[in-house]
């Protein structure tokens, strides 16, 4: 070898082997990681055609600008996990989800004969690399509850029945049968068909507006959601 | 040896080391969350709107604005110092809303005849204390931060409208007592949307102050990527306080300082309130002379409730978010505060139901390391420990005790509560010491289920409903229908901590 050209040029060559091995790391593995990626997206494709679900009937209704393909990948995640989520046939499933940073955020929101059923939710996150993350899960097989409204009492005569501790806060809205929901406690497993209804508790100072669920059968408070308020504590100059 | 053979020899040793060095270790490109498009963060952070539709404003308020902490907001001299911006997203040129954010201002029905309607330029122009200047304030500022949001990666849930009333009434008729509330409506599927209502008309009322529009903005954002799962769901059901509550007011807190570059809050409509002195803010993220600098001071129980109060820690909380941002910017000052909010932010997404402090150091961490490599991991727990909190803490030695005896509200019919000592006899403290009442078999509803107490020390006790001690209100509260024979009716009483196991007293009513 001619000694002196490589001297010359060694340091040429040092820069262009460092060069072509950083590339080969960057680029080449991110090549091979797409690859999977795309095979797991083949594997939902898949997933979506079949579109039978254990959930029987009550496919997923979402928003048109979900992402479907994190709604197929946590619903085929609760499908490879039946005894995690024993999600009865009457109830149907609403599937949201969010973009963030860290993946896309699914959240299922679940009805029985479109009243609301809060209490229950179940949260995922699917990371950016597909993997599906349980976030959080409250959801019990609760028996089918019968939504016979011919009982139920108006919402006048559950604030009367209350002592009249509670007035309306928006004399203006107008309350029906459609705010019903069926309010769960998740922990104990029992459930209510219930109103939400916008209200002051005559009881408090401060007249803080506050949601308060109600049975529909027996009038009985079930649960208040309080606002946010910012400055009750502080007393004016 | 030979010389020239040892050359050759250093020589592709050297080719062989730095290919190892090469390939060690992770790049970014493979474990750090997407790059941002800081230009258009700029942009966005100097409310450079395109837009047809321009407005006049002070931001944040005309008392940081301006700089005169005396300044009110009927002063003549301001209507000659409003800055010109513009206002994105508008759905027609003559409406302050879009298909999302609707402002008003009295409720969400108001005429549309009476709302803010720009003049013969196309311009919204009013004097500050104007309500429609209000109604102009918040629509810019509920816009811009939520421009930002987006262009950090966050999609918000916008299936149902934010409406937004600069000068509610309703709650009080007394134009001087100001107050903010928002109602995100968790439990109310089929509410027409959130809701945001500012009350107050005085020299200093709350719609003037961009501040307060971003800090509420917060509570939804939260709500939002957090797909309401009631990270403060004690609190929202009644609870006086809780951590997560405590979390919710630091992120909101958080987000505005972050967005406006600045470590406080509040100074103008902290003008409302005797406690502050003129230009004192709200809140402040970044260190003052007080005694909100570390967690012992915050959080830990004490007879008086002081700390049962979720603006202390929030407050608190603030300052340790505000150390790893300012660490974050130290490492890259031209974009650093981007990426801080974006982790910041990301973490509080994957926030559990009801969390802590603790949940949220976590959070960070994972956050962190998802999105930064996790080259911040010793920053974030630095920030927590040097003001004060540990999550490494010793496991209790013997479970809290509680001694109590129910009670029924006389004000509320149908309704009980119970009057209590929780006492610590542990050599250590208690972390988030929480009483949680169960409903076994549903023969009754536990309307406040949980109630937090902060950290408990040694030896100390937790006293409610006994004279001299907290009022009942701090304590855990079921109904029953008194319709029907509640005798006998079953209840579960918890007491828990995060580092103890967990007391259960049964009882029957």
């Amino acid at each position: 070898m001619n000694f002196k050209l490589f001297k010359k040029i060694k340091w040429i060559i040092v820069v262009v082997f460092v060069g072509i091995v950083v590339w080969v790391n960057s680029t080449v593995t991110k090549k091979l990681w797409l690859s999977s990626g795309s095979e797991q997206a083949g594997l939902v494709s898949r997933v979506r055609k079949t579109s039978s679900s254990q959930f029987s009937g009550t496919e997923p209704y979402t928003d048109k600008r979900a992402n479907t393909v994190a709604l197929d990948s946590t619903l085929q995640y609760m499908q490879e996990h039946p005894q995690d989520f024993p999600i009865k046939e009457y109830h149907q499933l609403k599937g949201e989800t969010l973009e963030s940073p860290m993946g896309t955020l699914v959240s299922y929101k679940f009805y029985q004969e479109n009243i609301p059923i809060v209490g229950f939710q179940i949260d995922f996150r699917v990371s950016r690399t597909g993997k599906v993350v349980l976030i959080s899960k409250s959801y019990y097989p609760l028996p089918k509850l019968h939504l016979d409204n011919k009982e139920w009492l108006s919402i006048d005569e559950i604030l009367q029945s209350q002592d009249n501790v509670y007035r309306l806060s928006d004399e203006k809205e107008k309350l029906t049968v459609s705010n019903a929901i069926i309010w769960v406690d998740p922990v104990s497993q029992w459930a209510q068909l219930a109103y939400v209804v916008p209200v002051f508790s005559l009881l408090s100072k401060k007249k803080v507006p506050e949601q308060a669920i109600f049975s529909v059968t027996t009038g009985q408070l079930l649960a208040r959601e309080h606002s946010k308020s910012e400055f009750d504590r502080f007393k004016k100059p | 040896m030979n010389f020239k053979a040892s050359k050759i020899s250093l020589f592709f040793y050297s080719i062989l080391i730095l290919s190892l060095l090469s390939s060690c270790g992770r790049l970014v490109t493979e474990c750090g969350g997407t790059p941002l498009n800081v230009s258009r963060l700029v942009g966005i952070e100097k409310s450079a709107f395109q837009s047809t539709s321009k407005a006049y404003l002070l931001t944040p308020n005309p008392l940081d604005a301006t700089g005169n902490i005396s300044v009110q907001s009927f002063d003549s001299v301001l209507g000659n110092v409003l800055d010109t911006y513009f206002l994105p997203r508008l759905s027609v040129s003559t409406r302050l809303e879009n298909s999302f954010l609707k402002v008003r201002i009295n409720s969400v029905g108001d005429d549309a005849n009476l709302l803010a309607y720009p003049n013969s330029n196309g311009e919204f122009r009013f004097d500050v204390p104007d309500v429609h200047y209000g109604e102009t304030m918040a629509y810019h500022s509920i816009s811009a931060i939520q421009a930002y949001v987006e262009e950090l990666g966050f999609q918000t849930n916008k299936s149902k409208p934010l409406f937004v009333m600069v000068r509610a009434q309703g709650s009080t008729s007394d134009p001087s007592e100001v107050n903010a509330f928002y109602d995100h409506n968790r439990f109310n599927p089929q509410a027409l949307g959130r809701e945001l209502k500012l009350f107050g008309e005085t020299a200093h009322a709350p719609r003037q102050d961009r501040d307060i529009y971003w800090h509420e903005f917060g509570h939804y954002f939260l709500e939002s990527i957090t797909l309401e799962r009631g990270i403060d769901d004690s609190g929202d059901r009644g609870a006086i306080f809780s951590e997560g509550a405590a979390i919710h007011e630091c992120l909101a807190d958080y987000g505005a300082e972050s967005l406006s570059n600045r470590g406080y809050i509040g100074r103008w409509v902290a003008r409302n309130f005797s406690e502050y002195p003129a230009g004192t803010p709200l809140r402040s993220a970044e260190k003052v002379n007080d005694d909100l600098n570390n967690y012992n001071q915050v959080n830990y129980f004490n007879p008086s409730g002081t700390n049962l109060d979720r603006y202390r820690l929030g407050e608190w909380c603030s300052r340790v978010l505000w150390d790893i941002r300012t660490q974050i910017v130290t490492e890259n000052s031209d974009e650093g505060r981007f990426y801080a909010d974006r982790t910041i932010f990301s973490a509080a997404s994957i926030l559990a139901k009801n969390s802590s402090v603790t949940d949220l150091k976590s959070a960070l961490l994972q956050a962190d390391e998802e999105l930064n490599c996790g080259i911040h991991q010793r920053s974030i727990s630095q920030a927590f420990q040097s003001r004060g909190f540990s999550s490494e803490v010793s496991s209790l030695q013997s479970p809290l005790t509680i001694k109590g005896s129910l009670s029924w509200l006389s004000e509320e019919r149908g309704s009980f509560a119970f009057n209590f000592v929780i006492t610590n006899p542990n050599p250590q403290s208690a972390r988030n010491v929480r009483l949680v009442l169960e409903s076994p078999d549903g023969s009754f509803s536990p309307v406040i289920p949980q109630q937090s107490y902060g950290d408990l020390g040694p030896g100390r006790t937790i006293t409610v409903g006994v004279q001299g001690a907290l009022p009942i209100r701090y304590s855990v509260k079921g109904a029953v229908d008194l319709s029907r024979n509640y005798r006998g009716t079953r209840y579960l009483l918890k007491v828990k901590s995060e580092n103890g196991q967990e007391t259960i007293i049964p009882g029957a009513l």
